[in-house]
């Protein structure tokens, strides 16, 4: 039963990036488990002196989430930018906090909408750092495997050290 | 309880102790302009002080819609130790009482100059209002960065207290 449910594949959700550098399209994948909800536009408070890829917090069911712009954390070094988001996708990190023990979810901005697809179990065993990984993604230390899937490049990002405030002093950081 | 200066910024809102705030100004037609000094601007107050403008839009990098310094542009002078400082408003801004205790730290995410700029957030129904440490705001404005250590130092007094 498992091995056929492996076979039609694994319901997964993929936000299509705009990475700088890249030759091919880059889509972020997310597991069915890691995303608990999405979410149409809704205000962000910003917050000074943060990095660039942390768009500021969200209010979600009594909590406060860091509001993360994947687009940014590949390309710290380019200058903040602006854009609108169309969604903002809600996601277990796997990190917990240090202090409380919480586990951490963060908010992730999508400027196009999330996509459906069914990822086959070979393709996750594939998964590997070894695969074409755009240069920037490499440097952001954050991608956990990578593989192609019809032509495109298909990323695993670890949030973790986000969430947790440990990648903030990581290289050189362009500010708010 | 506390009583606290809510200062709306852009879309945003801001609170600072009351105690610490002097008076609110608005720059009209014919008043004293802001002067630049070591690519810092300056409000000219009575009896020949100033106070540094401290414009927290352009710390979160919103330069393109930073609030104007011109005419029609409300300031919150606040008085912090010796220093003076014209934090720039949206509107005239409103005295509020909130619960202080109650307010939440930000996301472990935010770290180093974040953190100690909003040491936390109150939670008013949809509504979040940030709460401003000033002698941050001012290191941010006069272009000192806080130390890591620092901010934590800061962050336990504050726990204390």
């Amino acid at each position: 039963m498992a091995h056929e449910r492996q076979q039609a594949g694994i319901r997964s959700f993929l936000l299509p990036l705009s990475i700088n550098g890249a030759a091919e399209n880059v889509a972020c994948l997310f597991s069915q488990n890691q995303v608990v909800e999405i979410l149409g536009p809704r205000p962000v408070e910003y917050i000074p002196g943060s990095p660039g890829y942390l768009r500021g917090v969200m209010l979600y069911h009594d909590s406060l989430l860091p509001v993360v712009d994947l687009e940014a954390l590949c390309d710290r070094h380019q200058p903040v930018r602006q854009e609108q988001y169309r969604q903002l996708v809600v996601v277990r990190t796997g990190a917990v906090d240090p202090v409380t023990g919480e586990s951490l979810k963060a908010v992730v901005s999508a400027k196009v909408r999330m996509q459906l697809a069914k990822i086959s179990g070979q393709e996750l065993a594939q998964a590997s750092e070894q695969g074409k990984v755009p240069s920037s993604l490499r440097e952001s230390g954050l991608v956990r495997g990578c593989f192609r899937r019809q032509g495109d490049s298909v990323v695993l990002f670890d949030l973790g050290p986000v969430v947790q405030g440990t990648y903030a002093g990581r290289g050189r950081e362009v500010c708010r | 309880m506390k009583t606290l200066y809510l200062a709306q910024i852009g879309r945003q809102l801001f609170a600072v102790d009351k105690e610490c705030v002097l008076g609110v100004g608005m720059l009209h037609d014919g008043a004293v302009k802001p002067m630049e000094e070591e690519g810092r601007l300056y409000l000219p107050l009575p009896h020949g002080n100033r106070a540094v403008i401290c414009d927290v839009r352009a710390l979160m990098g919103r330069n393109g819609d930073r609030i104007s310094s011109g005419r029609g542009c409300y300031y919150l002078i606040i008085g912090h130790g010796e220093q003076v400082m014209a934090l720039t408003m949206s509107g005239k801004g409103r005295i509020i009482m909130a619960d202080v205790v109650a307010a939440r730290p930000l996301p472990p995410a935010f770290t180093g100059q974040s953190r100690a700029l909003i040491p936390g957030v109150l939670v008013n129904g949809m509504d979040l209002i940030l709460l401003i440490d000033l002698q941050a705001a001012l290191a941010a404005t006069m272009g000192d960065v806080p130390e890591p250590g620092m901010v934590a130092d800061r962050a336990r007094e504050r726990m204390e207290a």
